[in-house]
């Protein structure tokens, strides 16, 4: 039923579509940097747009879930185009971390909370601020304009197309079966779950994953030691 | 009431893994111990070999008494071990299939035989570094506790029938090799031995964990059981669900060196210091191929046959040619010796691709003759190496048969076996992997196989005829022999003398493996 | 599936957080005088000591070494804390929960756990990775 409510809302959300991706475009070619600000907001606005677009038309139960959503997904896709587009590495490793941040967002909006815990405290908290002492332990490349562009990355941008178009094509055609799923949340929130596979199903790979953080330690002391 | 996850009994049959284990926290504890004293550095190095040899001697002991409850028990399987739902539980409809007795870790004979090899590996590796740190003044016994959790995971690595602890063990072999490869801070060969095996391990190490992400997401488990349960009651193929095995497969693939996935294999070989090398190409190699047929053989019976079958086809043959054409002009016998790693690992994945229930047997006993020959030569190489040099080139090994006989000897007997010469174990391997193969209609592949191996003879011949037949060169680098070390001799007295042994008459070794079935489902 | 709306409290207090932020700063501008940035204002501490060089200076190797000891323990804590949350029903059950409890087990895994950790702290202890020299 193509009310000129719909209409408009459609109409709204394409445009802003256009509007958000080409003014990300142009922000990327070196020649309209002068005009950097002007395109920028002209990127949130057509970012606006579009999610007020795809409020307007879904569901009312669903329009909030929609707003985190395309959220979220900016953060993420923003974020990994910030990561692999910024020429300081420094500035790129905290692209990543936004990147990062939104897929905690993801795992909070499919009810996951010990994911979205797992993803701040382990990859944000711990691996990225390894991420950042390994630039700043390197006295090469903290601070320079470095030039992130090597000649294979024509060749890592069609694998990562490639790979790109497979998954979206699976995830596309996928139908969800039921599966055979084993624990049922019963307690009412995965993190009482997942302590209950860690302690009964899981059971060795949690003691062995002890013995790995040992080993882990046991070879970053014997690889960095001076005699 | 209350259930516990695992009885003490059955804790008793994880005996091998805990004994190693046990010996590394000891060790650990013996370095703690030893620097209270102001006068001492930590452990040293009799002592970390003793104490590490003690353990795996101690392990190899207990795993011949599992193997021994085993045959007295008759029972295929002594445990299965942390079950797939946890303490068991009410009953519901759909928990009356099979599955879910299935357990994370399983002890049968093929596992036990496994932890078995894997105890004789450690021992002679053990032999081999005690000379080797002594000889290029490396005070490294840290490396004891590495190596020992390095053969823990492969233990577990063969027992277990799950993605996560199949993962989770993969992990506990890579990471201490990890380190081992860059035992020599001086050497910038182990250096960047190390660097490389890390990163495309770490690569590897991804490949498998997403698609076990995925496998979980079409499955909801990851259980092989679970995989073939649903493999064969879900009516339509699942891409997601292939798609996940494919990316297991690759991630398997990365640490056995199959040949799209084997770039590292030449430098890392090459550059890590020769036991390690020998622990890799032994050891390694042993438990990886021991989890792929696991899941080859556990999680994929039920599939469609030409996935599976074609792409491990696939693989083996190109890692067969690609290892056999780069190998022939190699100088460096440790180079040479990582090319034909990668066309050995092209032979067993043959065996692997027939996926018969009888190709444990067969791929077992070429791994056992493979592990022998290879640790028999990477040991007889870092005896000859000059010093600094950790290698040894052609053009230095003319004539060494005048001068060192025996060392000669051993060496040629060793690539014998490796080339698959008649009378030498590496024959055995060869003749019933080949013949599994062929018994699965793999006809193609195994004359393609048969070829490759006459091509491989070439350069395992190069380096005895150098030995035996071709004058040196005037002016060429000669090799400065000097005494062997005790435990030298020894490690090269029993893989010769088992080299040959079980090739002359492999009847025991056979009927041992034939029992190695793995338990099913 | 529709989040249960405890979030949607967290997503209004981040929004009402930026709010004041930026309501505050606003009626800044408009109390405040006039900006009039000097040399000596756009110091890093204006009255402080004077910042010298970069802020992305080389850091010692030796916080790689930190960090990586933390980020062991920072691990080992994700493992801890969905032990603790279904602690209880771990040891006793639930009778509405057809899953059988595993009793006191559930405390010896854990102690293993952290006894494996504890021996790799007291090697890094002793191995001095945890000195500042």
């Amino acid at each position: 039923m193509a009310t000129p409510v719909v209409i408009f809302f459609s109409y709204l959300l394409v445009a802003g579509l256009l509007v958000g991706v080409s003014s990300l475009i142009l922000l990327a070619i070196a020649r309209f940097r002068p005009y950097r600000r002007f395109l920028a907001t002209l990127a949130v606005l057509g970012f606006v747009a579009f999610v007020w677009g795809m409020c307007a038309l879904t569901q009312p139960g669903y329009r909030l879930l929609v707003c985190y959503f395309w959220l979220f997904t900016a953060a993420v896709v923003g974020g990994g185009v910030g990561c692999v587009t910024m020429r300081n590495v420094f500035h790129a490793a905290l692209m990543l971390i936004l990147s990062l941040l939104g897929v905690a967002g993801y795992f909070i909006l499919v009810n996951a909370e010990f994911l979205a815990m797992v993803q701040v405290i382990i990859y944000i908290g711990g691996i990225m601020v390894l991420f950042l002492f390994g630039i700043m332990v390197s006295q090469n490349i903290i601070g320079t304009q470095l030039k992130q562009n090597t000649p294979q990355s024509p060749w890592a941008a069609i694998c990562a197309g490639v790979l790109f178009m497979v998954m979206f094509f699976t995830g596309l055609f996928m139908t969800l079966k039921p599966t055979l799923t084993v624990t049922p949340d019963v307690l009412g929130n995965n993190t009482g779950s997942v302590g209950w596979s860690l302690m009964a199903t899981y059971a060795l790979p949690f003691e062995v994953a002890s013995v790995l953080l040992l080993m882990a330690m046991l070879g970053a002391i014997i690889l960095v030691r001076k005699d | 009431m209350s259930q516990p996850v695992i009885t003490l009994q059955q804790i008793s049959y994880l005996g091998p893994v805990l004994v190693i284990v046990l010996t590394v926290l000891v060790l650990l504890m013996t370095d703690v111990i030893c620097r209270l004293r102001p006068s001492r550095q930590g452990l040293s190095l009799l002592t970390g070999f003793g104490v590490a040899l003690g353990g795996s001697i101690v392990a190899l002991v207990y795993s011949i008494f599992l193997w021994h409850r085993l045959t007295v028990l008759k029972v295929g399987k002594l445990a299965e071990l942390f079950p797939v739902n946890g303490p068991p539980r009410s009953v519901s409809a759909m928990e009356t299939s099979p599955v879910w007795s299935s357990g994370t870790l399983v002890v049968d004979y093929f596992a036990v035989f496994v932890c078995l090899l894997v105890c004789g590996v450690l021992i002679l590796v053990c032999f081999n570094f005690k000379p080797y740190l002594r000889i290029n003044k490396l005070h490294r016994s840290e490396l004891f506790p590495l190596l020992l959790l390095s053969a823990s995971g492969m233990m577990l690595l063969s027992m277990s029938r799950d993605l996560l602890s199949t993962f989770i063990s993969i992990e506990i072999v890579s990471l201490p090799l990890y380190v081992l490869c860059g035992l020599n801070e001086r050497s910038r060969a182990n250096q960047e031995s190390s660097l490389k095996y890390f990163l495309l391990g770490a690569f590897g190490s991804g490949f498998f964990i997403y698609g076990a992400s995925l496998v979980y997401g079409a499955v909801g488990h990851m259980n092989y059981a679970a995989i073939a349960y649903f493999a064969k009651h879900s009516l339509e193929s699942s891409s997601i669900l292939m798609i996940g095995l494919a990316l297991v497969g690759a991630g398997l693939a990365f640490k056995l060196a199959l040949v799209p996935f084997h770039a590292w294999v030449p430098d890392v070989y090459q550059g890590a210091p020769t036991p390690v090398t020998a622990f890799m190409a032994a050891g390694v190699k042993l438990a990886v191929f021991a989890a792929a047929l696991r899941l080859v053989l556990e999680a994929f019976p039920l599939m469609d046959l030409s996935f599976w079958r074609g792409s491990i086809s696939l693989l083996a043959a190109l890692s067969m040619v690609v290892g056999n054409l780069l190998a022939l002009h190699q100088m460096s016998a440790k180079r040479l010796l990582a090319y034909s790693a990668i066309a050995h690992t092209g032979y067993i994945a043959v065996g692997l691709a027939s996926g018969l229930s009888t190709s444990a047997t067969s791929i077992l006993i070429y791994l056992v003759g493979y592990a022998l020959a290879g640790l028999g030569a990477f040991t007889l190489i870092s005896y000859l190496a000059p010093d600094g040099q950790d290698d040894i080139y052609l053009d230095e090994m003319h004539e060494l048969s005048k001068r060192a006989p025996v060392s000669a000897l051993a060496f040629a007997i060793l690539m014998l076996s490796m080339a698959g010469f008649p009378l030498t174990l590496g024959f055995v391997g060869k003749l019933m992997v080949f013949s599994d193969a062929w018994r699965a209609g793999l006809y193609g592949l195994v004359i393609f196989a048969v070829l490759n191996s006459v091509i491989s003879v070439y350069y395992y011949l190069r380096f005895i005829l150098a030995m035996y037949m071709q004058p040196k060169a005037p002016g060429a680098a000669e090799l400065v022999l000097k005494r062997m070390p005790g435990t030298y001799i020894l490690t090269g007295i029993i893989t010769v003398v088992l080299t040959l042994l079980l090739g002359v008459i492999p009847h025991m070794l056979i009927a041992w493996a034939q029992s190695c079935q793995l338990a099913g489902l | 599936m529709i989040t249960t709306g405890q979030y949607n409290w967290v997503a209004l207090f981040l929004l009402g957080g930026a709010c004041v932020l930026g309501l505050a700063f606003a009626l800044a501008a408009l109390y405040r005088p006039a900006a009039r940035p000097s040399m000596l204002k756009r110091l890093t501490y204006e009255s402080g000591a004077r910042a010298l060089g970069d802020a992305l200076l080389r850091f010692n190797i030796r916080f790689y070494i930190l960090a990586i000891v933390f980020l062991m323990f920072d691990v080992d804590v994700i493992f801890i804390f969905p032990w603790a949350v279904s602690f209880r029903l771990l040891v006793f059950g639930d009778n509405n929960i057809v899953f059988t409890p595993i009793g006191p087990s559930a405390l010896t895994e854990m102690f293993v756990f952290l006894g494996i950790l504890i021996i790799g702290w007291a090697y890094a202890y002793r191995k001095g990775a945890l000195e500042w020299v």
